[in-house]
Formats: structure tokens, sequence, C-alpha cells
């Protein structure tokens, strides 16, 4: 088994196992024969912080286009709507995220998974192109959230 | 003879000469109280840290007792970045648990001077009376009677009121700069990554710290909002949780990171950023190419069709902030 892909977030480190995909939104997903489990990557968490809240707009059973909204998430250090990472039904979000959201934090590649969804794989990035992703748009989104702090420069 | 307690009493802000009727009879009140001797500086955070009155400060060895325009908080690490160390002193308006961590919890460069800092915020008062007694129990002299003749008139002048205090003459001008408070701070060190003006640095511990606070822009507040342990104030900040109220929410500072987890990518993002320097409304699809013509772009983090970003402007933004 090779060792997992990392990325340096700053000091902060972010580990990508290579035994499942991830989108483009910071989710991985992994093929199951129930499904794709889904859930946050750990450069979604580390910009998070630790997670307060999950709520989930639509029903199992939602056919969801990628990019459509599931649902929101609110953590320590910010806020933000959940996006469908493939095409695919929401098969059943996970129980024991939703009691306990702080699951997300400290299982977040395995027991903190968010949801189980169709969907097809094969859609998804690599996770060698993912961590090409996150090298591509980390200094622009460390930009963008500087921004944001700018008083009168968010609602 | 109780041991000699120093009480520092830090002039408002914008006001480097004159002494209100408050301060006045809150100095006169304690410089009666036997081993206590009141010093009279200019703001405590516009000190400059090697000026005369930080210099006076770090040779003191005994007790503190600092009233100043600042939360507690903000008081005590301003002190500690200019090597005027000690433990936070519990007193009534410190949140519980951030005095008790204070209190017991260790300090970043070796072991902390075995004396107490209690910290006042002057602006939480309207009674001097109140902040007296206040400080009297702090400092356990809560049962002492105090003379109270000598000092309830503010316009006291004379022998009398030049031996009360002794007051250390610095020429201060408004300084901007963050003050990080090391029992929060994780050592994360995002603030030196996110920081655009190259404030931050790293000690020999490879713990954040304030490097070049003259380059700081006043009125930016970014690296106290993205520090993920709140661990970074700016004083003088209007918003409480950013000038150092324990009291105030946390949740303010959160940001919103759906521009992140919809997953665009660097060239949405670059677009984004310039809409967002320009106050615009971001594009809602991918961007075309930019209306005016665009030098090639020069940096590694410009996508191959990315629009340039546009930090000059971001700067400039922060510079027009009103204090």
């Amino acid at each position: 088994m090779s060792k997992p892909l990392v990325f340096w977030m700053g000091r902060a480190l972010v580990v990508l196992p290579l035994d499942r995909r991830y989108a483009p939104n910071h989710m991985w997903a992994l093929a199951e024969p129930g499904g794709l489990r889904v859930g946050l990557s750990a450069y979604a968490v580390r910009l998070l912080g630790e997670i307060h809240r999950l709520g989930w707009s639509v029903q199992p059973g939602a056919r969801m286009a990628a990019g459509d909204t599931l649902g929101y998430i609110e953590a320590s250090k910010a806020t933000s709507d959940l996006y469908s990472p493939v095409a695919g039904t929401v098969i059943e979000f996970n129980p024991a995220v939703l009691a306990k959201p702080s699951l997300v934090n400290s299982s977040l590649y395995d027991a903190g998974w968010l949801l189980r969804m169709t969907g097809d794989e094969a859609a998804l990035l690599k996770p060698e192109e993912y961590l090409a992703h996150l090298h591509a748009s980390w200094p622009l989104v460390q930009r963008l959230l500087k921004q944001q702090m700018q008083p009168g420069a968010s609602p | 003879m109780t041991a000699q307690v120093q009480v520092l009493i830090s002039r408002p802000p914008g006001e480097p000469q004159s002494l209100d009727g408050f301060a006045r009879t809150v100095a006169y009140r304690l410089a009666a109280v036997p081993g206590l001797k009141v010093t009279l500086v200019p703001h405590l955070y516009d000190l400059a840290p090697d000026g005369p009155a930080m210099q006076y400060l770090r040779g003191l060895q005994t007790d503190l007792v600092v009233l100043a325009a600042l939360y507690p908080r903000a008081a005590f690490w301003v002190l500690d970045a200019c090597g005027v160390r000690g433990r936070l002193g519990r007193t009534p308006s410190l949140a519980e648990e951030e005095t008790l961590e204070t209190l017991t919890g260790p300090h970043r460069q070796g072991p902390t001077p075995q004396r107490t800092l209690w910290c006042f915020d002057l602006r939480a008062y309207f009674d001097p009376e109140l902040l007296v007694q206040e400080v009297l129990v702090a400092i356990g002299r809560g049962g002492l009677p105090v003379a109270a003749e000598k000092g309830t008139s503010g316009s006291q002048t004379g022998p009398a009121a030049e031996a009360a205090w002794h007051e250390i003459a610095e020429v201060t001008s408004s300084r901007w700069y963050p003050v990080i408070d090391f029992q929060q701070c994780n050592d994360c060190l995002e603030c030196l990554n996110f920081c655009l003006f190259g404030v931050y640095g790293v000690d020999k511990a490879d713990r954040p710290k304030v490097e070049h606070p003259e380059a700081c822009r006043p009125g930016c507040p970014a690296c106290a909002r993205i520090c993920p342990a709140g661990a970074i104030m700016f004083p003088q900040h209007g918003d409480p949780a950013i000038a150092g109220d324990p009291h105030a929410a946390r949740q303010a500072l959160r940001l919103d990171l759906s521009q992140v987890l919809r997953g665009l990518g660097p060239a949405e993002l670059a677009a984004l950023e310039r809409a967002r320097a320009l106050n615009a409304d971001p594009p809602a699809a991918p961007p075309a190419e930019p209306q005016p013509p665009q030098p090639p772009p020069s940096d590694s983090l410009s996508g191959a069709s990315a629009p340039l970003v546009d930090l000059d402007t971001l700067v400039d933004d922060v510079d027009k902030l009103d204090l």
C-alpha cells in the first residue's frame, strides 16, 4: 500500500488517502457496493474548523446534478453550503454525523462520512489530480478569504 | 512592611497631556495606600518597545496593577510582548476560564516570573471608588481603609499631588499592530501565511511573533479573524471580539466558505477575487477573457486563462479603511 498524498496548508498537514476519488469541491468519494460514500476532505475540514452543525436541504431519493446544493455546515471558523460532488441520487445521510457533527473532525475519512449516493466515480479526480487542484487554488483561496475579512467586503 | 506593588496608570489614547478627573481620583486614592507606588505612562499600546516607559517597566520586579483603556487580556499581552511578564491576576472583569488558564498555564519563553499582573480596563468603570476597591481586593488589601479625604477632589494640585505619583514622559503616536495571546495560540502559523504585509515572523521555537509591527496596515484586522485559535487581538479595533473582550461572541468572526466548497477552480477563484477587489458582483459562470487587455500572467498562481490577481487594489482597499 503506498503512502497517502500530503498537502501543506501553511503549517497544517492535509492527508489524502489513495483509496478514493476527490471532487473539486473538497469532498472525497469511496466507491462501495452500496454506492459512493461521500465525506469532506481534510482540506475542507481544516478550513472549517470544529464542526458544530450540519443540515440537509434534500431528502434521500433526491436526484442531484453535480454542484446542486445538498445542505449547509456550520463550524468554528466558517459556515458554508454543501454541494453535490457528482450527479446522482442521494441514498442516505450519515445519522451518526447528524447526531454528533464533531465526528467529521475526529474521523473525517471513515466514520465521519456525510452521505451515500449513486454516481460515477470516474467523473471525479484521482488523488494526484486533486492534489494539483489544491496546489493551484490554495494561494487564491487564501486571498479570497482575506478579502472577506475586510470590513464591508462581505454581507 | 508589605511588599511594594506598582500601579501603572496608562493615559487614555489621544490624551497625551491631561489626566481626567476619574484617573486623577484613582491615582490619588491608590497612591495613598501604603506600599503602592503609582506611575503614569502614555497609552500602553502606543508605547515604543524600547522607549523609556517600557524600559522602566521591564526593570520592575514587583507585582503590577495595570489600569489602561484596554481589555485586560490585551493589556497583559501588550506588556508580555515587550518583556514585562508575569501571571495574569484574577480580576472581576476577566472570563473565569481565561483567568484560571492564564494563572496556571505554562509560558512560552521559559518559566513565568513569579509575579502577578492585575489588569483593569479603565473604560469599564464609571465610579472611581469601585475601581479602587476592586484593585485593593485583587491585590489582597481589600480590608484596608483608604484615605478618602485625600483624593476625592479631582482638581487637587500642589506638593501633595506632585508626590502622589511619578510620571514617565514619552512622546508617542497612535500605533496599529497585532497582539498575540500566547495562552490561546496553537502555533499553526496561519497568521504568518495569511498576512500580506510581512508583519509576522517566527521565533527560535518556531512560534509566531510580531516581527514587523510597523508593517501592519492600520485598520486591517484580517489575521485576527483568520486565526483559528482567536489568539490575535487588535486592541484599538471597534469589534470587541477583536479588541480582546473575552465575553464577545467569536461567532461573528466566521467565514463564508461556500465559494470554496462549491469547488471553484483557480480561474474562477481568481475572477471572484478580482470582482471582490473591484467591488463588483462576482461572475456567475467561469470567466471569459477579461475586458481590458492584460499582460500575460507573470506568476505561477495565475491559471492558464486566469485574470491577474489585483493585489494592488486589495492593498489600496486596506489603506482606505477608516479608523
